[in-house]
């Protein structure tokens, strides 16, 4: 597979005081699913939103299919970066809270140029039922009249109506109780084999990491200590990091 | 294990609470200043560029040239204007606020006559917006939602619709019916009887403090209400504290910062509102010399006098954040804020 | 569920009696057509009657109609006010907040400055240069109020900017000019609206305030405030002729003021999260296990009520050495019934029925002042939330030292070599400094460990731990399951309050299994994670992503399949 997202020497610091970023170095193949893990403070987040462009690196490289995107900004960026698309921690913030769902998801159809209206009501209605939501039932509806599972459903469906290329998941499943984390997981994982799509899915958490992920990137105080994938990374840990995460794991 | 070496006490490198309120300091009275010359800028502005001709505004249309031209040339309004502000800034430093058209006499002097009147006004106002909002909110907070607290939000709505210059006439007219000699009021000095001053600011001092202890009750209610809910106030009870203990240790201190702050918005208040109810008694304070100033377009008395009450206004902002940071270390980081109450 | 858009019913009277107001502050004086606004000096000041319903002025005028009349000005001025103050703060407001920075910087301290100004004196201040007269007033109250909406557009534009909805779509290819319009304009709307509804009550107070002490409206001209200055000279005289514009003045800015908060409360309602619907089947209960006679903690069929029933009837029971695991959804009524045993429970939520024992004694048949301190000497509860437990003005030391006074210890010396043994305990490195610290000056990490020292404090027979571990990293997380263990050794009883299985499974000799309220499962740790007996613990188990599910479905309760 072809090469999508890659990242050079990213670095970035706070204040001047403390890196928050060192020496980022990332390759994301097409249709790639790639965990991103690491406690809090290590700066995952901020990867997150480097590639948002809501934050813009000091030094190094990010280039996504085949264009340095690194400092781009406005329009440039907005033609360089079609096919990303973010799913967040929290749905509910993440929608508006005054617009029917069916509507939310469908702007993304409309941003992507989408012209055909009965085209765009037909691949929502497709991307609602996908995600498990019956598009009679909820696509009327408005966030507060949905529970926290249907809502990150819904952003999943906004997220990759348009068939996106990249999806970055930044603690996508960190907020929901265990059967509901299950469900959206599954989701994710049967949406980014069906529509091939690759994924950096961001979270705090080893076990969904190691369930979901092809490939993983241990962070540690701005600094990836340790990648490869993901079976390796589990059964046979280099960096005394990884290695304490995954002994803990393992504890019975 | 190891003992998280790598962990630090934040915000406690070099110097202790005190070093840092001194830090604070010096920045808010920077930040007065600074507020300061902008509003004076401001000011200078509006006055002495909006209009076309302000020395013929002063003395009406039958003014002869001549006399213009004097005038424009007391005022300095024949040099430019930076010359102007600078001037004007520079005399200001030694005190000296121009001369009054209307009264020809300096606009210092004829302000400190009436300055201890307004402010013993403001403080009366302030004093029972205390005495009565303070109390009256923790009376709503103890059961919010209940009755009691729904009346006292009720009659403290109303207390916000009610203009101070209204209240002040029902005043009068409660005060004629009670009283058959009540013949108004009549302002008595301090140091003529400090009792009879007392009395005679008593009824003003009332109708200026009603809307204010509106919003003292408002304010302090609201923040009292989200600190019982507070989860510390919960960890406090499961220590087997007393009530009153839990109320002095924990509450208090952390319901001071918003009562300060209010206190701070309400002398902002209470100084439009003197102005006013000054009208209504007659008494000789810097609101009635403002009005008589702006009705004779008398320019660099009504500056003056509003440069005068702006500075007490921002120097009364400033104290509340100095004493709010103190309280509450927390604030001393965050940037200063000024009055959150709409307008 | 029901949809939260419409406004609160006092708002919508507001708003009905505003509009009818303005409709008569329109017509009235169209059909009177000047009859009553003659001038007259034969009605001259005359008390309220038939006739004349809010008696007669010193020209003889109808009052009821020269306040409809009035009205007009009063009620013009106010919106020209609020229009214009509206759309500049608009304007200043959003490029403010759109370009940040310097910009930003610059425009709010400006902006705080005015604020700062007690609001009249501008006024004033222009109409020294302008003169009264209706337009001077709405220049010079418009440019008053400006600042208050760019603040209101600007706290906005801020928030919204970074929000995740806002970067979702840009991030999708939204243009700026799309972000704008559908994503941060409406809700920005839905806050102005509320402050123009105050404002609104405001600009009609300083109208009147200023015409009042006759610096407003021309003598000519008729309005509210107005009005009241030619009362003044007939208080005694004639008290209807200033009571009644008053009393029109407090009705219209209280209704203003209705409308606003109505408004406001419309807007916090719209951020409030969705409830998670209730579930159609209600979970079967465990059968209640009479609790062994020298357990630690029995709850006895334990029902607890806020509007509706929260938790059901439940029992459980905690031995001395022992870690009991309740584990469950969120809302499922685990943290409930914890504070229900520390009789810590919220305002609003009430114990229905149930009986609950601590150490052999029931703290029901205490009074209320031995029953704190009981408990406060029995329980030890650590907390979930650590930086909101603890007060934001008090050093931590000081805080646990609370808690140590009740052991008894009042030597002062005693009790701070308490406090440092105690931070010393849960691993905190320079116990001294740690003490005097507040709460903010911690990390997430060391606020726990605090909370925990706390709770060992009283050295309680019983410890509440409320998910210690949530929000920590695997190392502090460590730390505090470790001194767990440590407490059960010593013959502390723990209930475990987590949603996280392999921690519960780690740590807990007992499992309870706790769903919409009720038990559903509970037995010995290995017995229920191994051998689930209800669909809902085998679903929780199933649903547990692990390496060693890779590949299947998460879930699915036997087998699985590959996704």
């Amino acid at each position: 597979m072809s090469e999508l997202l890659r990242l050079t020497d990213l670095r970035l610091a706070y204040t001047g005081e403390r890196l928050v970023l060192r020496d980022i170095d990332l390759v994301i193949r097409e249709g790639d699913v790639t965990g991103l893990i690491g406690e809090s403070g290590s700066g995952k987040t901020t990867i997150a939103r480097l590639l948002s462009g809501e934050l813009e690196a000091e030094s190094g490289q990010i280039i996504y299919a085949g264009t340095d995107i690194t400092h781009l900004r406005g329009a440039a960026r907005r033609r360089a970066t079609q096919g990303m698309a973010m799913v967040f921690q929290d749905p509910y913030t993440s929608l508006d809270t005054w617009r029917p769902v069916a509507a939310q998801v469908e702007e993304s159809l409309i941003i992507r140029g989408e012209r055909d209206r009965d085209e765009r009501r037909r691949r929502v209605a497709a991307i609602l039922r996908a995600v498990g939501l019956d598009p009679e039932r909820y696509g009327s509806r408005v966030p507060a009249e949905l529970s926290g599972g249907q809502r990150q459903r819904v952003a999943i469906a906004a997220a990759t109506v348009a068939r996106p290329r990249l999806l970055i998941a930044d603690e996508a499943v960190s907020a929901l109780d265990i059967p509901v984390q299950a469900q959206i997981l599954n989701l994710l994982a049967l949406l980014s084999g069906s529509m091939g799509f690759a994924c950096l899915f961001i979270s705090h958490d080893l076990n969904v990491v190691s369930w979901l992920c092809d490939h993983v990137a241990v962070l540690h105080e701005g600094e990836i200590v340790e990648y490869g994938e993901t079976g390796r990374v589990f059964t046979n840990p280099q960096h005394p990091r990884t290695q304490a995460l995954v002994r803990r794991l393992a504890r019975p | 294990m190891s003992s998280g070496s790598g962990e630090r006490v934040i915000g406690r490198r070099s110097s202790g609470r005190l070093g840092r309120s001194a830090r604070l300091v010096a920045a808010r009275l920077l930040q007065l200043v600074a507020t300061l010359l902008l509003i004076l800028l401001f000011a200078f502005v509006v006055f002495y560029i909006l209009p076309g001709e302000p020395a013929r505004i002063m003395l009406g249309p039958n003014a002869t040239p001549e006399k213009v031209a004097a005038l424009e040339r007391s005022l300095g309004l024949d040099q430019p204007f930076p010359l102007r502000l600078a001037r004007y800034v520079g005399n200001l430093l030694r005190g000296d606020l121009g001369t009054s058209l209307r009264f020809a006499q300096p606009v210092t002097r004829l302000i400190m006559e009436r300055l201890e009147l307004t402010l013993s006004l403001a403080a009366g106002g302030l004093l029972l917006a205390l005495l009565v909002g303070a109390p009256l909110a923790f009376i709503a907070a103890r059961h919010p939602g209940g009755l009691i607290d729904r009346v006292i939000l009720a009659l403290s709505r109303i207390g916000l619709a009610v203009p101070p210059f209204y209240l002040a006439i029902l005043l009068t007219l409660a005060a004629g019916a009670l009283f058959r000699s009540f013949g108004g009021v009549r302002y008595v000095p301090p140091h003529v009887s400090l009792t009879a001053s007392l009395r005679s600011l008593l009824l003003p001092a009332i109708a200026v403090a009603v809307p204010r202890v509106a919003w003292v009750v408002q304010f302090l209610r609201g923040a009292l209400v989200e600190q019982f809910e507070m989860d510390y106030v919960r960890t406090a009870r499961g220590k087997g504290l007393s009530r009153p203990a839990i109320l002095i240790r924990h509450l208090l201190p952390n319901a001071l910062v918003p009562l300060i702050t209010v206190l701070g918005l309400v002398l902002a208040e209470l100084f439009s509102g003197a102005l006013i109810i000054e009208q209504v008694y007659n008494l000789p304070g810097l609101g009635r010399l403002l009005v008589t100033a702006v009705e004779a377009r008398d320019f660099p008395l009504a500056l003056g006098i509003i440069l005068v009450i702006a500075s007490l206004v921002v120097l009364a902002g400033t104290l509340v954040d100095l004493i709010n940071g103190l309280i509450d270390p927390r604030l001393a980081h965050a940037r200063p804020g000024r009055g959150t109450v709409l307008r | 569920m029901k949809r939260r858009r419409t406004l609160p019913r006092g708002g919508r009277l507001a708003l009905v009696l505003l509009l009818l107001l303005l409709l008569a502050v329109l017509l009235v004086p169209v059909i009177d057509g000047g009859r009553s606004t003659v001038m007259d000096p034969a009605r001259r000041l005359q008390p309220p009657s038939a006739a004349h319903l809010f008696g007669t002025d010193n020209y003889g005028r109808d009052i009821l109609i020269c306040l409809f009349e009035g009205g007009r000005a009063t009620l013009s001025i106010a919106a020209g006010t609020i229009l214009l103050g509206c759309l500049a703060g608009l304007v200043i407001g959003a490029l403010s907040g759109f370009f940040g920075g310097r910009v930003d910087w610059l425009l709010m301290r400006f902006n705080d400055a005015l604020l700062s100004f007690p609001s009249i004196l501008l006024a004033l201040l222009f109409i020294t240069v302008l003169g009264g007269g209706r337009w001077q007033l709405i220049l010079a109250m418009g440019l008053m109020f400006t600042p208050s909406f760019a603040r209101v557009v600007r706290t906005g534009f801020m928030q919204q900017r970074s929000s995740p909805h806002v970067i979702r779509v840009q991030v999708m290819g939204a243009s700026p000019w799309r972000v704008m319009t559908v994503h941060i304009l409406p809700l920005i709307l839905v806050r102005l609206s509320s402050a123009i509804a105050i404002g609104l009550a405001n600009a009609i107070l300083t109208e009147s305030s200023l015409s009042f002490l006759g610096l407003g409206i021309p003598p000519s001209e008729r309005s509210w405030g107005r009005m009241l200055h030619d009362a003044q000279s007939f208080i005694f005289e004639a008290p209807w002729f200033a009571v009644f514009p008053g009393l029109i003045i407090v009705f219209t800015v209280l209704l203003a003021f209705i409308l606003g908060s109505a408004l406001t409360e419309l807007r916090s309602a719209t951020i409030s999260p969705g409830d998670v619907p209730a579930p159609e089947v209600a979970p079967a209960q465990h059968p209640v296990v009479e609790p062994p006679a020298d357990a630690l903690l029995g709850i006895h069929e334990l029902t607890l009520a806020a509007d509706e029933e929260v938790v059901h009837g439940i029992s459980l029971h905690v031995s001395a050495g022992e870690i009991l695991g309740l584990v469950g959804e969120s809302g499922s009524g685990k943290t409930m019934t914890a504070l229900a045993v520390a009789d810590l429970l919220p305002r609003g939520v009430r114990r229905r029925g149930g009986r609950i024992q601590i150490a052999g004694q029931n703290p029901d048949l205490l009074s209320a002042h031995a029953r704190r301190r009981y408990l406060a000497s029995k329980v030890g509860f650590c907390y979930q939330d650590a930086l909101t437990a603890l007060n934001p003005l008090l050093p931590v030391g000081r805080q646990i030292a609370e808690s140590v006074r009740l052991t008894g210890v009042r030597d002062t010396e005693a009790i701070r070599a308490r406090v440092l043994e105690l931070l010393t305990k849960v691993h905190l490195a320079e116990p001294e400094t740690v003490a005097r610290a507040l709460p903010h000056e911690l990390s997430g990490g060391m606020r726990q460990r605090v909370l925990l020292a706390m709770a060992l404090a009283a050295e309680p027979d019983l410890i509440l731990a409320d998910e210690p571990t949530a929000a920590l990293d695997g190392e502090t997380a460590d730390i505090v399951l470790e001194e767990l263990g440590r407490q059960r050794e010593q013959g502390r009883g723990i209930l475990f309050i987590s949603h996280d299985i392999d921690i519960v499974r780690r740590l807990a000799d007992r499992v309870a299994v706790m769903r919409h309220g009720r038990i559903v499962e509970c037995g010995p740790t290995e017995e229920v994670l191994t051998r689930p007996q209800t669909d809902y613990t085998r679903l929780l188990l199933a649903s547990q992503p692990s390496f060693a599910r890779r590949g299947l479905l998460l879930g699915i309760q036997t087998g699985g399949e590959k996704p």
